[in-house]
């Protein structure tokens, strides 16, 4: 492998995915906008900013003539492959999400009880019935119009996370590949996406816990990826997490919350403990994969 | 299977639609972001027969992302026949009957590509309606984007189901005469329709426009999202069950 043709190349894909979603990140930002749903058509706007990543990979792969193949070794991986039992790989990579926003609503609940209300649901402008069918609506809807995810994982896990590994290795790799992708945010998290403009320490411990979460849930889609050799499962989970399917989510009120978890920043840490489990057990099978293919 | 998948692709002349459809897209784009400030403009302002006041720019917008849309579901139906067709005529069914590939993989690679064209052109759509819509005024326009864009999937789902129900009869009959069949079932369909403008009652058409479909959306959300959901799943079903008919016909056929 030729180490300086390797970073060269992911410096190039970094500065266009960094450069093509920023400008657009940016202009929101300077703009003097707030990301807090008052505004949803110039959000999703914005949120074509997502498919940076995958134009960046394109765009270094035809300066690089690295070649635009869609399967195989150094390929795109945008093949879809159920054989071998992968199938299993595409469920979990579409139900996972449920499991861990619904895991996160129940110790929320447990820790702050006020926090759960029967008719919170009427906030939400949805009909009871439809409460319980919300994750089958979000998982579809959001497989169907994937392509915003499939324009941030083509880049993040088609490319970036490939190039890592070589560079520095699988685990040095999966946690500089969280903390590039969650910078990447950054200018959004200072319009307040994710996690709101008000919390203690706003914006720099957005942007860490930007961070911490992107390194758990990218260790996910590495995983899935790595398991697949290809981004579908991982665009997949991308969108399904981003559309949060759940049903407990309608019953709770964030503003009771009570004790530490009327702490925003701590209300995050323990809410994300399903998802580190989860990332930390892809990270061990991940490591294990490692040490069988070294072998 | 990607083979198979390019050479469809090139059928199609695939690299001059995708370039197509992106200069589209970006002009679209480009006009949209500098034609973002005319909202106050009185040449492009008209009040429609119930009072409301509506952006003309706003409107050619709108009209320019269903074109888009349109355009999307036309072509899944032309493509089923035209990469049939060229199959036909360089024999290469004869071809793949000597090659190392399951029976299924050549009847799978047509209802891929299809799903694909699907894709990319709902994906096409909804990314020229998020340029439109974000910068058209808050009103009446943006009501009626939120009309079509809840027709889309339905809509593509409808091309989809339209080619489940030709490619088993295309793989099966060959283009020509699986082309007089679609004909026959089009002049049907037609006829039926030609019936009903002599016969039936046209006033219920009197009362549906874009703003009463903007209207009936906005007051039974839920039930759209139902719809919706449904829309998309049972065509889906329908296109792997017709891909399973398809698989047997042509697995009946090689032996």
């Amino acid at each position: 492998m030729d180490r300086k043709l390797e970073i060269k190349r992911l410096c190039i894909y970094l500065l266009f995915s960094f450069g093509l979603a920023w400008i657009l990140f940016f202009s929101f930002s300077i703009t003097g906008h707030k990301w807090d749903a008052k505004n949803p058509e110039l959000e999703s706007l914005v949120g074509l900013g997502m498919l940076a990543p995958i134009l960046a990979h394109v765009i270094t792969r035809w300066i690089t003539k690295e070649g635009f193949a869609m399967t195989g070794k150094d390929s795109m991986m945008m093949g879809i492959n159920f054989k071998d039992k992968k199938w299993r790989f595409y469920l979990f990579a579409i139900f996972i999400p449920f499991l861990y926003v619904e895991i996160e609503n129940i110790i929320f609940a447990l820790l702050s009880p006020s926090v759960f209300q029967w008719d919170n649901y009427k906030q939400h402008d949805i009909g009871i019935y439809l409460v319980f069918f919300y994750p089958i609506i979000c998982i579809i809807s959001a497989v169907i119009s994937s392509f915003a995810a499939l324009g941030e994982e083509g880049g993040w896990r088609g490319y970036m996370m490939p190039k890592l590994i070589k560079l520095f290795g699988l685990k040095k790799a999966l946690i500089l590949g969280g903390i590039i992708w969650g910078l990447w945010h950054a200018p959004l998290t200072c319009c307040g996406h994710n996690f709101g403009t008000d919390y203690l320490g706003f914006p720099y411990v957005g942007i860490i816990w930007m961070c911490i979460m992107c390194t758990a849930t990218g260790v996910m889609l590495t995983y899935i990826t790595y398991k697949t050799q290809s981004v579908w499962p991982a665009a997949f989970m991308h969108a399904v997490n981003n559309a949060m399917p759940t049903i407990l989510g309608f019953f709770i009120d964030n503003e009771k919350a009570t004790g530490i978890m009327s702490q925003m920043v701590l209300q995050w840490g323990i809410k994300m403990i399903p998802e580190i489990v989860i990332a930390i057990i892809c990270f061990v099978l991940l490591c294990k994969e490692e040490i069988k293919q070294g072998e | 299977m990607a083979g198979l998948l390019y050479k469809d692709f090139v059928s199609v002349k695939g690299k001059k639609l995708c370039l197509g459809y992106l200069i589209y897209l970006f002009v679209i784009s480009v006009l949209r972001i500098v034609f973002a400030g005319y909202h106050e403009v009185d040449e492009f302002i008209v009040t429609t027969e119930r009072g409301q006041t509506v952006n003309l720019l706003d409107a050619f917008f709108l009209c320019a992302s269903a074109i888009l849309l349109i355009m999307g579901a036309c072509y899944i139906n032309l493509f089923v026949q035209k990469i049939v067709e060229d199959d036909q005529k360089n024999k290469v069914m004869n071809y793949m009957k000597s090659m190392p590939f399951e029976k299924t993989t050549y009847v799978a690679s047509k209802y891929v590509f299809i799903l694909i064209c699907a894709y990319v052109s709902f994906t096409m759509y909804t990314i020229c309606s998020i340029i439109c819509k974000a910068f058209a005024k808050a009103g009446v326009m943006q009501d009626f984007q939120d009309a079509i864009n809840t027709m889309v999937l339905p809509l593509i789902m409808l091309a989809l189901f339209s080619a489940a129900v030709e490619l088993p009869l295309f793989l099966r009959l060959g283009y020509e005469k699986a082309m007089l069949v679609k004909i026959a079932l089009w002049l049907v369909l037609a006829l039926v329709a030609i019936g009903y403008m002599m016969f039936g009652n046209l006033t219920i058409f009197d009362r549906i426009d874009l703003q009463v479909i903007a209207d009936f959306i906005k007051a039974h959300k839920d039930a759209v999202i139902i719809v919706q959901v449904v829309a998309s799943v049972l065509p889906l079903a329908l296109y792997y069950l017709s891909y399973r008919i398809s698989c047997y016909i042509m697995a009946k056929e090689v032996d």
